[in-house]
């Protein structure tokens, strides 16, 4: 990848910058850290498109198939060619909704799978999305996480200790030893939630932890609850995964 | 190296890379974009070594925590001497990575005492960006980074 860069036309008191060498991931890396809004023309041999920077995101993009996220993906999976500032008119609302870190991860993998050779398959129960949309589509078809675990799923009889807080911690309901559990429920699930955003994975839904004589799940409800699970090993949790998407 | 038996984590498809830390947190190994770069990770590495005690109420570490994202996951899988993590699609095929997490687990726990010793500090979290030399000429950049850290309008890139 060569990108040539020329923002002189845009910024008059910054560089003129020229890069060799460089890839999209960098480029698009030094505008969403650079907080820009801007649109960038690239041109990769008879390829062209374009991306739309705003407020240290990428928020739409087009190319000569698709538009939004397939466009960016496409285009940030473009090994060589030049990057040039434009004018191209703005989109009414954004059609990008990831972060950047995540657009450039599922370009890099990707890129990865596609120029990877693999020595042995190994079997998949399920198909394994290889793009965006086809995991949008998988998410669509997972179970609502609305509703709290149920009898149908799991019965309460089974928890050591269950509780549901709301978004200030405070405790919505209880059942055995949730006095122990609801602090370590908050706890974990706000350092889940920071460990995803240092690695640019939003949207923390839930997890499991395996001990040698328990589990602990959590998962965040869409109205902002917690809901916190404590289960002896043994017990059936198979359809409190499929619930949680786990 | 440790890099080079994690980069069979990437055999499954769906995931993206995976990294190692000792049980105090510190980044001992990595097979990652470059994007995630090692100071990041080092407190990612901290954090996770505090998940591990406040859910370990009793003591004891867990065997392993899967956390769900919005559209990704990370499996972190306990060793002897430190915690294997993986980054993955919400579409991995689970028990393949489950198997190859089993086999690298295995793998690296032998190698973390030896890494740990080579572990750099981490990085500060906004290290000046002296250029080691000129450019040649006033409007050119070079895109192989000097040793130092680069910048961009005073954010590290």
């Amino acid at each position: 990848m060569s990108p040539q860069v020329d923002v002189a036309s845009l910024d008059e008191d910054g560089f003129r910058v020229s890069l060799h060498g460089a890839t999209l991931p960098d480029f698009v890396q030094m505008e969403c850290l650079a907080q820009s809004n801007r649109v960038f023309r690239i041109t990769s041999g008879h390829r062209i498109g374009y991306l739309f920077f705003a407020k240290g995101q990428i928020i739409h993009a087009l190319s000569g198939d698709h538009v939004g996220e397939p466009a960016a993906l496409e285009i940030l999976k473009w090994r060589d060619g030049s990057v040039e500032p434009c004018n191209v008119g703005w989109p009414d609302a954004p059609t990008i909704r990831s972060t950047w870190q995540n657009m450039l991860m599922l370009a890099a993998q990707a890129r990865d799978e596609s120029g990877r050779h693999k020595l042995v398959a190994l079997p998949s129960s399920r198909t394994v999305p290889p793009s965006r949309e086809t995991t949008k589509i998988a998410k669509r078809e997972e179970p609502s996480m609305n509703a709290p675990p149920s009898s149908q799923s799991l019965s309460l009889a089974q928890f050591q200790a269950f509780v549901r807080l709301d978004a200030h911690g405070n405790v919505v309901s209880a059942k055995g030893d949730s006095e122990e559990l609801a602090p370590i429920a908050a706890y974990a699930a706000r350092l889940a939630e920071l460990i995803g955003d240092m690695l640019g994975m939003e949207g923390f839904a839930s997890l499991e932890c395996s001990f040698a004589q328990e589990r602990v799940f959590l998962h965040r409800e869409r109205s902002g609850n917690l809901v916190g699970l404590k289960v002896p090993v043994d017990a059936e949790v198979a359809p409190l995964r499929e619930r949680f998407g786990i | 190296m440790i890099s080079q038996v994690l980069g069979a984590m990437r055999d499954v498809d769906g995931v993206h890379g995976s990294f190692v830390i000792t049980k105090s947190g510190a980044l001992v190994g990595k097979d990652l974009p470059a994007m995630f770069d090692d100071a990041v990770l080092s407190e990612v590495g901290r954090r996770i070594a505090r998940l591990n005690e406040g859910l370990s109420a009793g003591g004891q570490d867990f065997d392993h925590c899967v956390m769900r994202f919005a559209d990704h996951k990370l499996y972190l899988r306990s060793v002897t001497r430190g915690f294997l993590c993986v980054l993955s699609t919400n579409g991995v095929n689970t028990p393949a990575l489950k198997m190859a997490v089993t086999l690298t687990a295995r793998r690296i726990d032998p190698m973390i005492n030896e890494q740990e010793a080579l572990a750099p500090a981490p990085a500060p979290s906004n290290p000046p960006a002296p250029l080691s030399e000129p450019a040649k000429g006033p409007t050119k950049f070079v895109s192989k980074a000097p040793a130092a850290p680069a910048t961009f309008r005073g954010h590290r890139v």
